[in-house]
């Protein structure tokens, strides 16, 4: 009875928890070892949700012979993929294959673009470039229709369906493998010379230059590599929502939420950006269920929330700036002693 | 000899104000060249010119017979010329050992593909490991290798900067001030690897240092610079003796 009801409960969080660690280790991954600063987040992962949105739907249509508009008629059109996915297992998974690669892609060329546009400028401005963008990008998908239904957004059809009763558990457990393979792909280019190169910008960008390195390929490198994973994040939201709504995909969420976690655990440090993003997610969880007890605060419960997690915040950047793991210098023990994995 | 580096009619403005002025000269190789000049007579300026910092606005500038003028810093080392910074610019919150590491500049691991496949780099790694004990030892900051490039002192940040030569092995080396806040026997130490790395690896150098007792002894030959234009030149026993070095920089002599 209790593994019943909580069961649940700790795969809903931890799916939640995963899909944010994608988030806040690819920001740390920019912000915190590369030092550019993203505040625009969110433009990266809604371009996954534009992609799962606009491409393998359509692509099921097509293939079924479906003779109706994917936006325009969106109910029933969900109600006839899910349908046709419930018996047959490969054109389901085959989409699902190709909507990723697509939004890796899609992810991919808008973080190189966008970052080649704003090579020369750096912290605020450029967190402020990102931001615009991003902010461009959201409305974009709020008016033009056709991309993710606009301003009432889209449903899309369960891609898993075909697997049955227990659909759910394999899908949560797609929603959490992907991101920690995500985590230790990022945990392994942090740790090689290439991450230390990363770091070695952040500090001093021209002294980098001046070394022979070709910092600005670099920088491109890692805001493409990043922004296709978080395009991935995107896919992810949007397959556990089932739905796909331009507005959701806002600065809130999914960009301050990152900082946050990334600054609360401690910058330029993947461990500690693990340990943010799982402080965040429970405090968060905590004030969610608690809701129905705590009526009697003179605040709307969905605003404690922001009120607890600024006020963690504010915390930590008066008696640990650096977050609660800093980031530790690589040590070197004796003679002949390399870096170790 | 040949000629290893060749600058023409180098001019660099900010503003009004003409920073490098209409200067020419040649380097010949394996040499140890030292620019001299008041504060403000475009030393730095030029230094930063020939390393690509800057990119002048008039005049050429030939590495080996090439033409780098307007090159990319980057590009520019990666064909043999290093610059060090007068103040020292290096990555303060990474580990001196780190540093280092930044600074040897082959190792495969800096590519992104690379980085996921450890057997890619992890032999040039060790062999940059090895540079690194080298190097310490050599300039004598074993002590200080795990802690903080912002925990370091002033002199130990200097070498530190300096140490950026000795693990990337560049042809031509600029050095800006590598002796200046460090401490005589050690700022003798440095000229003497100076003067061992022309004599054995057939490094060339060209160095701005205002501690000319030190410095002198091992230089082969003086440029003096007065508002971005070159006062006066020669081997040094020669220059010392010329009155205008007297007015325009060291004290006035005595009557």
């Amino acid at each position: 009875m209790v593994l019943e009801t909580l069961l649940p409960l700790i795969i809903e969080t931890l799916t939640f928890f995963s899909i944010y660690l994608v988030c806040s280790s690819s920001l740390n991954l920019q912000q915190g070892y590369t030092g550019i600063s993203n505040l625009g987040l969110f433009f990266s992962i809604s371009s996954g949700a534009y992609v799962i949105a606009a491409l393998p739907t359509r692509l099921a249509v097509w293939l079924y012979g479906i003779n109706m508009d994917f936006v325009y008629q969106n109910a029933l059109v969900v109600s006839l993929l899910n349908e046709r996915f419930a018996k047959d297992a490969l054109t389901p998974t085959l989409l699902l294959i190709i909507t990723f690669f697509a939004a890796m892609a899609v992810g991919g060329i808008l973080g190189y673009a966008f970052t080649y546009l704003s090579l020369r400028l750096t912290e605020t401005y450029l967190a402020v470039f990102f931001l615009c963008v991003a902010e461009a990008i959201k409305i974009f998908g709020e008016n033009f229709i056709p991309l993710a239904g606009g301003p009432n957004g889209i449903l899309l059809p369960n891609f898993f369906i075909w697997l049955g009763n227990y659909s759910w558990i394999f899908q949560s457990a797609f929603f959490i493998i992907i991101p920690f393979i995500i985590f230790a792909v990022y945990e392994k280019v942090t740790r090689s010379p290439f991450g230390r190169l990363l770091k070695a910008i952040r500090e001093n960008e021209l002294a980098v230059q001046c070394l022979g390195r070709n910092t600005v390929s670099v920088k491109l490198k890692v805001m493409a590599f990043t922004s296709a994973f978080l395009a991935v994040a995107g896919v992810l939201v949007s397959l556990r929502m089932r739905s796909v709504v331009a507005g959701t995909f806002d600065r809130v969420d999914y960009s301050f939420w990152p900082w946050l976690m990334v600054m609360l655990g401690g910058v330029g440090n993947n461990l500690g950006c693990l340990l943010g993003t799982f402080l965040c997610i429970i405090i968060r969880r905590i004030v969610y269920w608690l809701k129905f007890y705590l009526v009697f605060l003179p605040v709307d419960i969905m605003w404690l929330e922001y009120i607890l997690l600024g006020l963690a915040f504010m915390i930590v950047m008066i008696y640990k700036p650096e977050g609660i793991l800093p980031e530790k210098p690589y040590q070197v023990k004796q003679q002949g002693d390399s870096r170790s994995n | 000899m040949g000629t290893i580096l060749k600058v023409e009619k180098l001019v660099k403005k900010f503003g009004n104000l003409r920073a490098v002025d209409n200067v020419s000269f040649e380097v010949p190789e394996k040499s140890i060249t030292l620019l001299i000049g008041p504060n403000g007579s475009g030393k730095t300026t030029l230094l930063n010119c020939i390393a690509g910092i800057y990119k002048p606005d008039a005049g050429k500038i030939w590495f080996n017979g090439k033409d780098i003028t307007g090159r990319q810093p980057h590009e520019i080392v990666n064909m043999g010329i290093m610059k060090t910074f007068q103040i020292p610019a290096v990555f303060s919150r990474l580990s001196l050992a780190e540093n280092l590491l930044v600074f040897y500049r082959k190792n495969p691991g800096e590519k992104l593909i690379n980085s996921f496949f450890k057997k890619r780099w992890i032999n040039e790694e060790k062999l940059a490991t090895l540079k690194l004990f080298e190097t310490v030892q050599t300039l004598e900051i074993e002590s200080q290798f795990n802690r903080r490039a912002n925990e370091l002192s002033g002199g130990q940040l200097k070498l530190l900067e300096y140490s950026k030569l000795l693990m990337a092995e560049p042809t031509l080396c600029l050095l800006d001030e590598p002796v200046g806040s460090i401490n005589p026997v050690l700022a003798n130490k440095i000229f003497s690897y100076i003067t061992e790395a022309r004599n054995n690896m057939g490094k060339t150098f060209i160095i701005v240092e205002h501690r000319l007792d030190i410095a002198v002894k091992y230089v082969d030959y003086i440029y003096v610079l007065v508002n971005g234009r070159i006062l006066c030149e020669g081997v040094p026993e020669e220059v010392l003796k010329r009155k205008e070095l007297y007015e325009v920089y060291l004290s006035p002599l005595p009557a």
